[in-house]
């Protein structure tokens, strides 16, 4: 067949017509190489259709990104300083209300005055050896950042993502966005905004780290420290000691020592330390997922499928640490770009922002569970608890489901269901789950009855009564993917708000010692 | 020169507000680059703030704008090495004209589109709003539809089409 003397109505071939589109398609979906580039600009020699097509086409794109409110998050500058003009217009006129918007959620950090004062970027003293979803930038410097690059002194702005840095002296920052800092030398750093934790070995003692409201200095430890804006800083110590320095103000404020488990919280308003609780749920300190006493024991029961949640730098993938290693997952993002990595009960997990944002993951369709045993474990962990929100749950996009496992109801308790064609089949734990706390969950589908277990206690059992399971459906954690559905996005309901780690799937009914067992050797806190 | 600048007025943040649509547009057809366009974008508007008193309102604020914008986008052209240049000079040119012709109905287009986006059919505007509204990639909205990535790219280019359609067909009279 010759198609490629097909002209179309535009002096272009058929041909070029779908090379023109898959170009610029390339162009607003993928990596436009520079040979694609020329192709286009080629065509566009060639042809004055082509050109007008690109126009409209690159006018289309902006339009659509800027009707749905994704264009100007990072462009407008700063209308902080005009507060009058935002207020009086802000109900009349929407692309400022955006802009309002914008600067109220304190996304627009960038102001076109401030960058004159900014230090100018100078030596390498460290290099970055973590990177993850994330996007640093370096003041006056164009920077292309990738594991291993050079981290020289100068200023840097942290919007997404999560970066770890490590100094030649040894200290290693894990640094959380949206963050603020400069970095002065291999010993000395700013954070003006944002999280920061770090590990200091012996060599690297007397590092500090200066805030807006106090210098910490360390001696040999492992500390983190939340700096919010102009507001205060707060520094919690893990392990050894650190000493912390309110900012001048009054001289005669002695500095805090801080040593294990303390920490300290300084106003801006008053630099008077405040005693708080530490808070080891808040900062990821570490990158790797240690305890091989856990893990080790899970995969000796040859699960299908093992989610530890590690920290993967793409911030989207949740790696199967199972034998076969097969059925990835991967996070879909909610409303708003944040990392999805947390702290978790061992190592980091999976943190997911509930109805507000709606991010979820999903299983690789792979992923087969028998209807006859099974075993799905997890620790989990709840910040508030949404209406009916989803641990585990094979719904598809129509809406039909079979399995869900998650809470029922609206007072956190937790329960498991499978529907099939007449009828449905649930547990459900009788004392709802403590709020920002870690628990064991267990549910197990033996051949004879359902059974429900928390921190290694057998909660609720059903008899399975004849129930014949359907199969699945492709499963996601923590949600369900929805309709994108414009008018009804505020009703999302079934999405997890608080962590899940350790999410394991057996092909088997585990018996109560081996999850009992499970459950005693994890670590303490 | 006293110190602190006096700080624009309500009409010119309305003006550069209302057409970042259009600059985001002039920008990215001059460059060929998404990152490359916001950047230059980000930057052109920090010298728009900073000229916000040599505007005189009632001129054409979009014809200031994408002047400055186009100044912008040469200076950043010199900041990069030749291969990361998607158009050459000459080209440039010839581009930068036509694309300024062709951002001047954008805003008139733009309070078109949300009715065009109703009038599609509903795969598309899912499509549409997967990718707009939550920026799901490709890849993504493949694996969770089932569909092969090939068919979703496809489907998202017709669905883009029928907007750019539908933007050009709608009479205009019906915007006050």
């Amino acid at each position: 067949m010759r198609q490629t003397s097909t002209l179309g109505g535009n002096g272009m071939t058929k041909q070029e017509e779908n090379e023109l589109e898959s170009l610029l398609m390339e162009l607003t979906e993928g990596d436009f190489s520079s040979e694609q580039s020329h192709r286009l600009v080629e065509l566009m020699k060639q042809s004055p259709e082509a050109k007008q097509q690109y126009l409209e086409y690159c006018q289309m794109h902006t339009m659509l990104a800027w009707e749905h409110g994704v264009l100007g998050e990072h462009q407008l500058p700063d209308l902080s300083s005009t507060p009058e003009l935002l207020s009086s217009s802000f109900r009349i006129w929407k692309p400022l209300a955006m802009a309002a918007a914008l600067v109220l959620a304190g996304l627009v950090l960038w102001s076109p005055w401030g960058t004159s004062s900014k230090m100018k970027p100078g030596e390498p003293v460290a290099s970055l050896t973590r990177s993850v979803a994330a996007s640093l930038e370096l003041f006056g410097a164009s920077s292309d950042f990738v594991n291993g690059s050079a981290v020289r002194t100068g200023s840097y702005q942290l919007d997404e993502g999560l970066v770890q840095i490590t100094f030649e002296s040894g200290v290693e920052v894990v640094i959380e966005a949206p963050a603020s800092f400069e970095i002065h030398s291999p010993e000395f750093m700013i954070l003006n905004e944002g999280r920061l934790a770090a590990n200091v070995p012996p060599e690297g003692i007397g590092f500090t780290v200066e805030t807006p409201d106090a210098e910490v200095v360390d001696y040999g430890t492992e500390f983190a420290i939340e700096v919010v804006g102009e507001r205060s800083s707060e520094v919690h110590v893990f392990k050894g000691e650190v000493e912390v320095r309110p900012k001048e103000q009054d001289p005669l404020i002695n500095p805090v020592r801080l040593v294990t488990n303390q920490a300290t919280r300084i106003n801006h308003s008053s630099f008077i330390p405040l005693g708080i609780s530490v808070d080891d749920q808040r900062f990821l300190r570490s990158l790797d997922e240690p305890d091989p006493s856990y893990s080790g024991s899970v995969r000796e029961l040859l699960p299908l499928a093992y989610y530890r949640m590690a920290v993967i730098d793409d911030g989207q993938t949740l790696k199967d640490a199972s034998k076969g290693q097969k059925h990835t997952a991967s996070v879909v993002k909610g409303v708003k770009r944040r990392q999805p990595f947390a702290p978790g009960r061992i190592g980091s997990s999976l943190r997911l922002d509930g109805p507000r944002r709606g991010g979820y993951a999903q299983i690789s369709p792979s992923l087969e569970l028998p209807t006859r045993e099974f075993t799905i474990m997890a620790w989990i962990r709840t910040k508030t608890f949404p209406r009916d929100a989803v641990l585990v749950s094979d719904m598809s996009l129509s809406g039909d489901e079979t399995f869900r496992l998650g809470l029922v109801g609206d007072h956190g308790h937790l329960g498991f269901t499978l529907v099939n064609e007449e009828r449905s089949l649930q547990i459900v734990d009788s004392s709802p789950l403590p709020l920002e706390d870690w628990t064991h969950v267990a549910v197990v589908k033996a051949s004879e009855s359902l059974q429900l277990y928390r921190d290694g206690v057998l909660v609720s059992s059903e008899p399975m009564d004849g129930f014949q399971a359907r199969a699945h459906k492709p499963f996601s954690i923590g949600g369900t993917p929805k309709k994108s559905d414009g008018r009804r996005r505020y009703q999302r309901s079934g999405f997890w708000h608080g962590r899940i780690d350790e999410l394991a799937f057996f092909e088997s009914a585990l018996t109560s010692e081996q999850i009992e067992h499970l459950f005693n050797i994890t670590p303490s806190n | 020169m006293p110190g602190k600048r006096p700080e624009p007025s309500l009409e010119f943040v309305q003006l550069l507000t209302s057409h970042q649509s259009r600059l985001y547009a002039y920008v990215l057809s001059l460059l060929g680059d998404r990152n490359q366009a916001e950047d230059v974008m980000q930057e052109t508007n920090t010298v728009l703030w900073r000229k916000a008193h040599d505007f005189e309102p009632g001129t054409n604020f979009g014809a200031w704008m994408l002047k400055v914008a186009y100044f912008q986008v040469m200076a950043h052209r010199q900041k990069l090495t030749r291969d990361r240049l998607v158009f050459d000079d000459s080209f440039l040119h010839g581009v930068a004209e036509d694309a300024e012709q062709h951002c001047e109905s954008q805003e008139e287009k733009q309070r078109l589109l949300s009715d065009c986006i109703e009038k599609l059919n509903e795969r598309y505007q899912v499509l549409i709003r997967r990718r707009y509204t939550e920026g799901a990639t490709l890849k993504s909205i493949a694996s969770q539809s089932g569909q092969s990535e090939n068919s979703i790219k496809q489907a998202l280019f017709r669905a883009r089409a029928a907007l750019i359609e539908c933007v050009k067909r709608q009479p205009s009279e019906e915007t006050v």
